[in-house]
């Protein structure tokens, strides 16, 4: 960790000085992780891709603005792409899907919950899913991309988010909550049948 | 990826496991076009930066000429006007009086001041002045001023004085040794 750090700063250094190389090098380091969370968390590819191009571009502007002291440099980039992609939800916050929690298809919850799961098929399994996902507040979705997508500890996405471990913890409970309950409501297959 | 025990928790397990599936059924990196753009992006940005650095040092020994090309304007004048002021004492009281004195006093210090400043640039290490990749010992001290300045780090560093990056942006006062043409030979920092 420590090694990546010092490694980091020196990429950076050379960065500044124009060495395309130490860029190219950075930029397939962070870029999967920074494309994949502006993509959980605008599920728009278009977002992520243009989150992923400035924040690589206000990196080889403002290298210098990265400080050390404050932390890894993965959490200065993520910091500037949560910063864009919330700008950029807010900006495109007409086409967000609402919060589905109305009883418009309480009458297909199923009592079993999530047993509804096994009943869906991989494709609509993930298209709920993604859809449920984007549904969340930001706080429980960051954790969940976080946490559950990206697969970090509560101490690396806490630094990330800066906040304490015990805040993520509890916004991934929380969220994992909410999902459970949004995903209760797809209607199964026999209900399909039934429709 | 959390381990949860599905026995014990079943709809926790099968979150999990549906969330392990979005996570790597989405896209896993940015379309390659993507970096091919940046790295573009990248190239121009230090074109750019090169060019306006050039285009400061450019700017920076034009402004040093221009401050050696005023103060050789201005020296004629320090120079002729007590020699024409004291012409007559002269012819009268040819061996001392004060104005004489005076002007004796004006010339040696001009003198000094420009043998200091050939001093400075020939003995730069062993005086605060640093010599600079442009400083040509065969420069006699009659080509030379001491010019002072109030610039920044990084403006002091491009003209080659040993500057530290943490001043960059601080004003520095620096002495400069310019030759009759505006050429940097020497620098010195003041404060």
């Amino acid at each position: 960790m420590a090694e990546r750090l010092s490694d980091d700063q020196e990429l950076l250094r050379q960065l500044a000085k124009g060495n395309e190389s130490a860029f190219r090098t950075l930029y397939e380091r962070y870029q999967g992780r920074i494309y994949r969370f502006a993509l959980h968390m605008s599920g728009n590819a278009a977002t992520a891709e243009e989150t992923t191009q400035e924040v690589f571009l206000a990196l080889m502007g403002k290298a210098k603005g990265y400080d050390a002291a404050k932390g890894s440099l993965a959490g200065y980039l993520f910091g500037i792409a949560r910063n864009i992609t919330r700008r950029a939800m807010l900006d495109s916050a007409a086409d967000l899907p609402l919060e589905d929690d109305g009883g418009e298809r309480d009458e297909f919850a199923v009592a079993g919950g999530m047993d509804v799961l096994e009943e869906l098929s991989n494709g609509e399994l993930l298209a709920a899913l993604r859809q449920a996902v984007l549904s969340l507040p930001g706080p429980y979705r960051e954790a969940v991309v976080l946490c559950d997508l990206e697969e970090m500890s509560y101490q690396e996405a806490a630094g990330l988010l800066e906040c304490p471990p015990g805040t993520v913890a509890s916004r991934l409970n929380r969220a994992r909550a909410m999902l459970k309950k949004k995903l209760s409501k797809q209607p199964s297959r026999v209900e399909k049948c039934v429709r | 990826m959390r381990e949860i025990d599905p026995i014990r928790n079943p709809s926790e397990a099968l979150l999990s496991a549906a969330l392990h599936r979005l996570a790597t059924g989405s896209a896993q990196n940015a379309p390659a076009d993507v970096g091919a753009r940046l790295a573009q992006e990248f190239r121009r940005h230090h074109v750019r930066r090169r060019r306006a650095r050039t285009a400061l040092v450019v700017s920076l020994v034009a402004s040093l000429a221009l401050a050696a090309a005023l103060l050789l304007s201005l020296k004629p004048v320090r120079q002729n006007a007590p020699t024409v002021a004291h012409e007559p004492t002269q012819v009268v009281a040819p061996s001392t009086g004060p104005a004489t004195q005076s002007a004796t006093a004006q010339t040696q210090a001009s003198q000094t001041s420009r043998k200091a400043a050939h001093a400075a640039a020939s003995r730069a290490n062993e005086n605060d002045f640093v010599a600079l990749d442009t400083y040509d010992p065969a420069t006699t001290p009659g080509e030379l001023q001491i010019v002072r300045l109030e610039l920044t780090g990084a403006d002091l560093r491009l003209v080659g004085a040993p500057v530290a990056e943490d001043l960059s942006d601080r004003r520095l006062l620096a002495d400069i040794v310019v030759g009759n043409d505006g050429t940097p030979y020497a620098v010195r920092l003041v404060r």
